[in-house]
């Protein structure tokens, strides 16, 4: 069987096989140096070049064609030390890497917070990074679920706060800048995040950056960004699939029933990667069905997903990814009513919602010497969207393009320290009934400076300029710095001071949206007035390794707001409707601390961790607390894992949001929208690994929400209730 | 103590607790949103013939200085909620209960119409107002909020001593 699937994918691509080219290999494992077992996912790379491949489940890598003169190997592992190892060449020789554990994540290498590699330890802001092991253990389908265990992240339903900067603003506009690959991945039209267009099992991590920026990514990256980076091409033939269902549990009340039937939930999921000499290939399927918890709340995606790489010379790589994502799903903007709170609005009835959507990006990477290497990127993004009766009227519907194309050059002096200079354009274009037929330009410069005098001491500086223009409006343009400071006294021991400013151009949907018909009554209308918001963040923050198995970190911060664009509802007198426009109203200050402890226990096999934000969020202008914010976000994960069986636990809390919009819920209306409680969710899970009975299988169960708690993120949205999950996963190498 | 037990220990200590937590949104804590009060029928009633109707309205903005017809037209749109006929409650010096359930939102002008004539697009009149103090004919706003029912929304109807009639006289 396995073999079987080995060649006929082979039979497919053998144009690919006979364009590869032969060279010397070098194979080995990499072990744990603690205990010896091997490390499945790290990234073994040939020093100072672009080839390199991911250890299997047994640990082992096998690199095909190593270039002459290099003779080191790079190797980075979350959760452990990076390693350098000197290797021969010679035939047959095998090598053995051994690396050393590193306390919690402390010297993970990252790439968000600087444009390039570093460890984790040595940025000079605050991060957080999901790996693709938390992915699987909580059966994630959604890049939101998991993201909501990030210190310091909430939601309101799919829209992402990072330390309190979002708020809520119905899906228009988005605080948080979301990247692919470091490419920004935005909807042309309504500038927001598509979680569910991110397909998970591609994910090799995804690393979040709190406070603003801009300096580096320019519009969106205002209260954070996140980037989420998918995984290495295997080096040896690869082949995973998946399968999982599960069913909701029946509603609390007997009010809230609807429906006669249980509700399921499946999916399925597969995918390939391999490398045939110069040429790496990695490619997937997925499909979800959900019936839905709440009436008219079904959906249907589908995601195929394709990864090609190209090393036209040792120190030259292209990158081709493309991603394909189509969804059915039912509307369902909030509920009728508190009593039938799994029932939609009556203006929502018989309404469904199609989207298609497909980006495409291509990066070329060359190392020019050992000091100076550039990176191109180029991304094309298409949405193409409506929503339409069952009866087949169409209601509203958009088509955008947004297309972004950046040049990076980084630069290491010795004695001075790595440069970072690029320059990046964007273009957007919309055509759609409800925002009308629109483009946009915009084009930025940026250039950072980092110092590092010793190895306690690091400084980075930056700059960047954007000019940005929506087509018949006047362009505008920002320059927003960024400073940071990193001490590091002794190894594990990091204080951090850094200062950064954001801002995000308004989208085209807050712009032009106009339309009677948003399943409201209330009217939208344009607002091309609007001007950029900005934000400015400070942020202090401390990371201590206790001992070996303990870890603490601590974040002050503080953010200042100007203008953000804010949805306004209202009754107009002379229309006699209520109207909805976007506005530059408010001037707010937020600020906080976050207090995060990661330990393990017991040879490791425990791992136990708790997270706790505070935010205080007000309008500066008129005091009062910010609308959409939570005061108050923790959460505890306990997981214990061994060879063949683990099992786990997180406890998430989000405090009641205090202050939403009232109007909204008085006009829309939102029948009893103000009704809200604070969040209590646990998510249950274990796994179990059949690979000691020779079977390549684990099998992993989730009872998310076991208490069964009644809440909503979102006025008028109620959340799932108590469901079970149950998945099979397997991997043939 | 093995890792294992602990993990027990721990998930039934989280449980234990979370469990002694409500279970959050609870659909009977909310009451559906309108008013409710009395109406004081103060003095004798008119002829059945020009009693044709009598309803409870609340607009959502000050009618003062209206065109009638463009108001009535909003309360056949639904923009102006009314109750239902009133009129067999309407007994002379009596105190009677009533309720109204609408949106939530606030009412800047509450009243008791009587229709007059046969014409049902044009002949009615104001015959009682929700005010402030009930000597008063300021017309009283009412907010309802969301999941609330307000009481204590007392008129008095007087059809022989009207209060100021909103309407403007084209």
């Amino acid at each position: 069987m396995k073999r079987s699937i080995h060649h006929i994918i082979v039979l497919l691509l053998l144009p690919i096989v006979l364009a590869a080219q032969s060279a010397p290999a070098v194979k080995g494992i990499v072990r744990s140096a603690e205990d010896g077992m091997p490390i499945a996912g790290a990234s073994v790379v040939v020093t100072r070049t672009m080839i390199g491949t991911a250890t299997d489940a047994d640990g082992r890598f096998e690199i095909r064609s190593v270039p002459e003169g290099r003779r080191t190997l790079t190797i980075t592992s979350l959760g452990h030390h990076p390693a350098v190892v000197p290797f021969t060449g010679e035939e047959g020789e095998e090598v053995t890497v051994l690396l050393q554990p590193s306390p919690v994540q402390s010297q993970t290498v990252v790439v968000t917070a600087t444009r390039r590699e570093q460890s984790l330890e040595e940025v000079p802001v605050s991060m957080n990074i999901i790996g693709a092991q938390e992915f699987e253990r909580r059966n994630t389908v959604a890049l939101d679920d998991a993201l909501r265990y990030v210190p310091g992240v909430s939601f309101q339903q799919s829209q992402v706060n990072i330390r309190a900067s979002s708020g809520y603003s119905r899906g228009v506009g988005s605080r948080v800048l979301l990247l692919i690959d470091g490419v920004p991945l935005l909807t042309g039209d309504t500038g927001e995040i598509t979680f569910e267009a991110i397909p998970v099992f591609q994910i090799d991590r995804v690393e979040v950056v709190k406070g603003a920026g801009s300096a580096l990514y320019g519009s969106g990256a205002l209260g954070g960004v996140i980037n989420v980076l998918t995984k290495e091409i295997a080096g040896r033939p690869e082949f995973w699939w998946r399968m999982y269902g599960g069913a909701y549990d029946e509603p609390a009340y007997e009010t809230w029933k609807w429906s006669n039937t249980t509700r399921w939930l499946n999916g399925q999921a597969a995918g390939y990667s391999d490398t045939f000499g110069d040429v790496g290939i990695a490619a997937s399927v997925q499909r979800l069905s959900d019936d839905g918890y709440r009436e008219q709340d079904w959906l249907r995606r589908y995601n195929a997903f394709l990864k090609l790489r190209y090393h036209l010379s040792p120190y030259q790589s292209l990158t081709v990814t493309s991603n394909l994502f189509q969804q059915y799903r039912g509307d369902f903007l909030w509920w009728k009513d508190l009593k039938n709170a799994l029932r939609p609005a009556e203006s929502q009835r018989d309404i469904r919602v199609s989207s298609l959507r497909f980006n495409t990006s291509a990066a070329y990477t060359h190392l020019l010497s050992d000091e100076f290497s550039y990176q191109a990127k180029v991304v094309h993004f298409r949405g193409n969207w409506y929503r339409d009766s069952l009866a087949g009227k169409r209601l509203d519907a958009s088509i955008s393009d947004a297309v972004v194309a950046d040049l990076q050059g980084n630069l290491s002096v010795t004695g001075i320290g790595m440069m970072t200079a690029g320059i990046t354009g964007t273009f957007d274009r919309v055509r759609a009934n409800i925002f009308g037929d629109h483009t946009a330009n915009g084009g930025a410069l940026y250039l950072q400076q980092e110092y590092q005098p010793t190895e306690q001491w690091s400084a980075v500086a930056g700059l960047r300029y954007d000019l940005h223009q929506v087509a018949g409006l006047p362009s505008h343009s920002q320059v927003t710095p960024k400073v940071g400071v990193r001490y590091s006294p002794a190894e594990g021991h990091t204080i951090r001071f850094s200062a950064g400013s954001g801002f995000r151009a308004p989208s085209i949907g807050e712009l032009y949206t106009s339309t009677r018909n948003t399943g409201s009554a209330a009217i939208i209308i344009p607002s091309v007035g609007l001007q950029p918001e900005r934000s400015e963040s400070y942020e202090v923050s401390a990371s201590h390794t206790l001992s070996a198995s303990m870890r603490m970190e601590a974040a002050l911060f503080h953010s200042d707001y100007d203008g953000l664009i804010e949805p306004q509802v209202q009754e107009d007198m002379a229309l006699q409707a209520v109207t909805l426009n976007f506005r530059n109203i408010t001037k707010a200050r937020i600020q906080g601390f976050e207090l995060s402890l990661y330990t393990l226990w017991f040879s490791k096999t425990v791992a136990a961790n708790a997270h706790y934000n505070y935010n205080w969020g007000v309008d500066a202008n008129t005091g009062a607390f910010l609308r959409f914010r939570p005061r108050h976000v923790a959460s505890i994960g306990l997981q214990y894992s061994e060879e063949t069986y683990s099992a786990g636990a997180d406890y998430r809390f989000v405090s009641r949001i205090e202050a939403i919009d009232e109007t909204l819920v008085n006009l829309a209306p939102v029948t009893n929208g103000g009704q809200r409680v604070a969040n209590h969710i646990v998510d249950l899970r274990c796994s179990y690994s059949f690979l000691d009975a020779g079977l390549p299988v684990r099998a992993t169960m989730n009872i998310n929400n076991i208490l069964g708690y009644n809440y909503n993120e979102l006025i008028g949205n109620m959340s799932p209730p108590r469901h079970i999950v149950l998945s099979f996963e397997g991997l043939i190498q | 103590m093995r890792p294992i037990t602990l993990l027990r220990t721990g998930t039934l200590l989280l449980f234990l607790f979370l469990s002694s937590c409500d279970k959050g949104l609870d659909p009977s804590n909310v009451s559906e949103p309108g008013f409710g009060g009395t109406i004081t029928y103060a003095g004798p009633l008119p002829p059945p013939d020009s009693l044709r109707d009598l309803r409870i309205v609340a607009v959502p903005y000050y009618p003062i200085d209206t065109l009638f017809q463009p108001l009535i037209m909003k309360v056949l749109d639904g923009v102006i909620p009314f109750s239902a006929d009133i009129r067999s409650s309407a007994v002379p010096g009596m105190t009677v209960p009533y309720t109204m359930f609408l949106k939530p939102k606030t009412y800047y002008y509450i009243a008791v119409v009587q229709q007059f004539g046969f014409d049902p697009f044009s002949q009615w009149k104001v015959v009682g107002v929700y005010t402030a103090l009930p000597s008063d004919t300021i017309p009283q706003s009412l907010r309802i909020p969301d999941g609330t029912f307000v009481h204590d929304v007392n008129i008095t109807v007087d059809f022989y001593n009207l209060p100021p009639q909103p309407f403007r006289v084209p």
